[in-house]
């Protein structure tokens, strides 16, 4: 999987879409509801939904990220699957804790 | 753009400066003066003013002559030795300040007194010299005679209470430039400015004492209203002004490494919109569209959400289109740019701001130009910082009575 800054991977098994924000420092397999993501525009949906294991959700305006690879994305709308890096669940990033803004 | 009707005249053409500083203070002051026509002769002891042994050098070559320090405060002055030694300092001096405008001198009431100059018998001795005193603390007080730079001026000061990061475990930090002592000499070039104004009128010079100290004591922000109402100490911030507490990050890291500053006011509904249907435009706003985020309070409570998909879209493109989007779109963005990246910088190259210098020896040198442009005056070419005595010796003086 080629990951590039800003580019949008969709889910197969339900409507999550993700943009990359920092790339994996390696090789990594991109998954959600335990099925590769594809390049938006270049899959279809297989026609199930997500593995019982992998259908936390994902929830759109938050950022998931792989520690080990450095991976992080942005879920720009939501879907029933969980995002994984090689069967490993994604983190959801820390929002930091910010005063009200004016 | 200039109209037709520039003279010939500059700024300060006229204007006779005799400068005896030994700080960037007063080679600063000395240096806004020269730069808009005024003639400032620089006096130095025989060894050289402390800015010429001061690097870097040009071509790591050290030799008071090619010291850049010296090079930038001293560019459109002449430079001759004032002998320091002997008897006879004080009258030549004088012999020179028979004919001057203005005085600046940066010496502490103790070096006065071991230079043997009174400044309040100049100005009685000279009715229309202004005699512009910049010190660290002022030419009187129990601090008169403390030492000083910029990072003791700026932390007893007190802007540097203000400078640093959001991480209070890093302490506060100096902000580089010598931005302590061009404070003071700005206060300096001011005051001098209303004491020729007065001058005008009176036909009077004066004493005129500025304390870096003081300049730089007002020049603390909210720090001080803070202080004096609510009395409220205001907290260092990571590129933001210094708040009693913390407000949100403005800087936002690009895909570049680079970073642009963006603030983001929520309360401004045009700023908001403009800057969803740009996150939208891209298909990164997310929920941010949903019709909630139209009401502030609902932004209010979900700042961290707005900032942290704020961050994402900022870290996926480069930073230079992020400021020029954002600004065709009437937001307040900036990028960050280090000083070697405006060398290049198409609008400052657009608009002329670097003068070239030729430097005997070493070629062209850039330096930053004057920062205003005048319709009614010309404009005054930058010239090479002098060596060391070039205008002669200062020459024995007739005895002022």
């Amino acid at each position: 999987m080629d990951f590039k800054p800003g580019s949008r991977w969709c889910s197969v098994v339900c409507d999550t879409e993700v943009v990359v924000v920092k790339v994996p420092n390696g090789a990594v397999s991109l998954q959600c509801g335990g099925e590769a993501m594809v390049l938006k525009d270049h899959g279809e949906k297989i026609g199930r939904g997500p593995s019982s294991d992998h259908a936390s959700g994902t929830v759109i305006g938050k950022r998931y990220v792989h520690d080990p690879s450095g991976l992080e994305v942005l879920a720009v709308k939501s879907g029933e699957g969980s995002l994984s890096v090689d069967g490993v669940r994604l983190t959801l990033k820390d929002a930091k804790d910010l005063p009200s803004s004016d | 753009m200039a109209s037709d009707s520039k003279t010939s005249t500059q700024p300060y053409a006229g204007l006779r400066v005799i400068e005896l500083s030994d700080d960037p203070a007063g080679e600063q002051a000395g240096l806004l003066l020269a730069q808009m026509g005024a003639h400032v002769l620089k006096l130095e002891p025989a060894e050289g003013c402390a800015s010429r042994h001061t690097g870097p050098f040009a071509g790591d070559k050290d030799d008071k002559e090619f010291s850049l320090a010296y090079w930038y405060y001293n560019s459109n002055k002449e430079s001759a030795v004032l002998d320091d030694t002997g008897d006879g300092k004080v009258s030549r001096l004088k012999a020179l300040l028979k004919d001057a405008d203005i005085f600046i001198v940066t010496k502490q009431p103790a070096e006065l007194e071991e230079f043997g100059l009174d400044l309040n018998e100049l100005v009685e001795l000279f009715p229309r010299l202004i005699v512009l005193s910049i010190t660290p603390f002022g030419l009187d007080g129990p601090w008169a005679d403390y030492l000083t730079s910029d990072l003791v001026g700026l932390a007893a000061g007190g802007p540097l209470h203000m400078c640093g990061y959001d991480d209070h475990s890093i302490p506060p930090i100096r902000p580089g430039g010598n931005q302590g002592f061009h404070t003071a000499a700005s206060f300096a070039h001011t005051s001098v400015l209303l004491a020729l104004l007065s001058r005008e009128q009176t036909g009077q010079g004066q004493l005129v004492d500025v304390s870096m100290h003081e300049a730089l004591a007002v020049t603390v922000e909210l720090a001080n209203p803070y202080w004096f109402y609510p009395r409220v100490l205001v907290r260092r911030q990571t590129c933001r002004h210094a708040q009693p507490t913390m407000t949100q990050p403005a800087l936002f890291q690009c895909s570049d490494r680079r970073y642009v500053y963006f603030v983001l006011i929520l309360a401004e509904n045009k700023a908001w919109s403009s800057f969803v249907n740009w996150m939208d435009s891209k298909g990164l706003a997310a929920d941010l569209i949903d019709d909630a985020f139209n009401n502030l309070e609902h932004r209010q409570k979900h700042m961290a959400h707005i900032h942290g998909i704020t961050e994402s879209f900022f870290l996926i493109h480069d930073a230079e289109t992020m400021y020029r989007e954002g600004q065709e779109r009437g937001l307040p963005i900036g990028v960050l740019n280090a000083p070697e990246d405006l060398l290049e910088y198409e609008h400052l190259q657009a608009r002329g701001f670097f003068d070239s210098v030729d430097h005997e020896g070493v070629g062209p040198v850039q330096y930053p130009g004057a920062p205003f442009r005048f319709s009614a005056f010309s404009g005054v070419a930058r010239q090479p910082a002098p060596a060391l005595g070039s205008a002669g010796p200062v020459p024995a003086g007739e005895e002022v009575e």
